[in-house]
């Protein structure tokens, strides 16, 4: 088990600099996918942070860094695009990766409209749910880092 | 404000991709009227070549075409063009391909049959769209210019050589205040979401500090 972790970790190495920690958003109403993306991201050296409802989401988002939040749609206190689109008023840059067992052309179509990162259909591959979290993460720390580089230049 | 002038303004360059030929000539006819330019073309690989050969802002491509499919041709034109919107026709919509013009980078995905005004409010969004993406483009690229010039300034300052012309300061404390009242237009203008106006300014403001320093 730790073997086959540390060997994901290397390979999520290459995409990413071993700087930091990143630090990811789970929300999901269901006990046992929680426990399963928490197993998994946690064998890939993230640090993560788990919600069972929109509001304690909420309550996270305001006052903790993240780097991608990981959200169920359909959630009892709250609609997962209606937390969306909070997380967006609030943090505008973060990747916002969908995961639902009741998938539909609407919701993946608004999640393309607002321009969410990813859509996965439970069940669904987790080394796919990797590589889109590594590849969200990627792309923002490279639009930020663009400027960063030649102020330090 | 005008933008993109000197490139024949590609936000209002459209281009459209299907293999029938009526919602063509239908598409064609409409979008003209709307003081659009549009191409047509029948096939993916077509559109790809037109990409290739000229700068359109807003593209819309049929889901369901022989040779190259709508995802497919989605992707290679935004692989040439980053800029260029497009968007997703579809008169058999399925979750999958939804899912795959999301992952794709589409701009919106339309379900046929629709009405032509609303086909008309999703490009005249897209024409907004990216109006004001090669809007920032432009701006983030005289900020490198800035920088440039400040970086060049600072090292002809402490190489010590005889130096007859030393170049004078940029002024990038009043440039970025001249950037930040752009973008204040661009956001009262509507094409701004708040969100992404205050991330701008923020951006813009941590380079003024930086600068200072």
């Amino acid at each position: 088990m730790l073997r086959a972790g540390r060997r994901r970790m290397q390979q999520w190495m290459g995409n990413l600099p071993m700087d930091r920690r990143r630090h990811l958003l789970i929300v999901d109403d269901e006990l046992l996918i929680r426990d399963l993306l928490y197993d998994h991201f946690s064998g890939c050296d993230y640090d993560i942070t788990l919600a069972d409802n929109g509001q304690s989401a909420m309550a996270r988002i305001a006052v903790e860094e993240f780097d991608t939040v990981i959200l169920d749609l359909k959630m009892p206190d709250m609609d997962g695009l209606e937390l969306a689109s909070a997380i967006k008023e609030k943090r505008p840059a973060m990747p916002i990766i969908i995961i639902t067992g009741y998938p539909s052309v609407e919701s993946a179509v608004e999640a393309l409209r607002r321009r969410y990162c990813d859509y996965f259909v439970k069940p669904f591959n987790m080394k796919k749910l990797e590589k889109a979290v590594s590849a969200a993460i990627q792309e923002v720390e490279q639009t930020s880092g663009r400027g960063e580089g030649e102020r330090r230049a | 404000m005008v933008v993109g002038k000197e490139n024949g303004v590609p936000e209002h360059n459209i281009l459209v991709i299907d293999d029938e030929v009526f919602v063509r000539e239908l598409l064609e006819e409409y979008f003209d009227r709307l003081d659009y330019d549009v191409k047509t073309v029948g096939s993916g690989e077509d559109g790809i070549a037109a990409v290739r050969q000229s700068r359109f802002g807003v593209v819309l491509v049929d889901l369901k075409m022989p040779g190259k499919d709508g995802i497919e041709t989605l992707r290679e034109i935004r692989k040439i063009d980053p800029l260029c919107l497009a968007i997703i026709m579809t008169g058999y919509p399925t979750i999958d391909s939804s899912i795959e013009a999301l992952r794709a980078g589409a701009y919106d995905y339309v379900i046929k049959p629709f009405k032509l005004s609303e086909l008309r409010e999703v490009v005249d969004r897209a024409a907004g769209e990216y109006k004001f993406k090669a809007e920032v483009e432009r701006i983030q690229r005289n900020i490198q210019t800035v920088e440039g010039e400040l970086r060049d300034y600072r090292s002809a300052r402490t190489t010590p050589v005889i130096c007859h012309a030393v170049p004078s300061p940029p002024k990038t404390a009043r440039y970025i205040q001249s950037q930040l009242r752009e973008l204040e237009q661009l956001h009262d203008a509507g094409y701004l979401s708040n969100g992404e106006y205050e991330e701008k300014v923020r951006e813009l403001r941590s380079k003024d500090v930086e600068k200072k320093r």
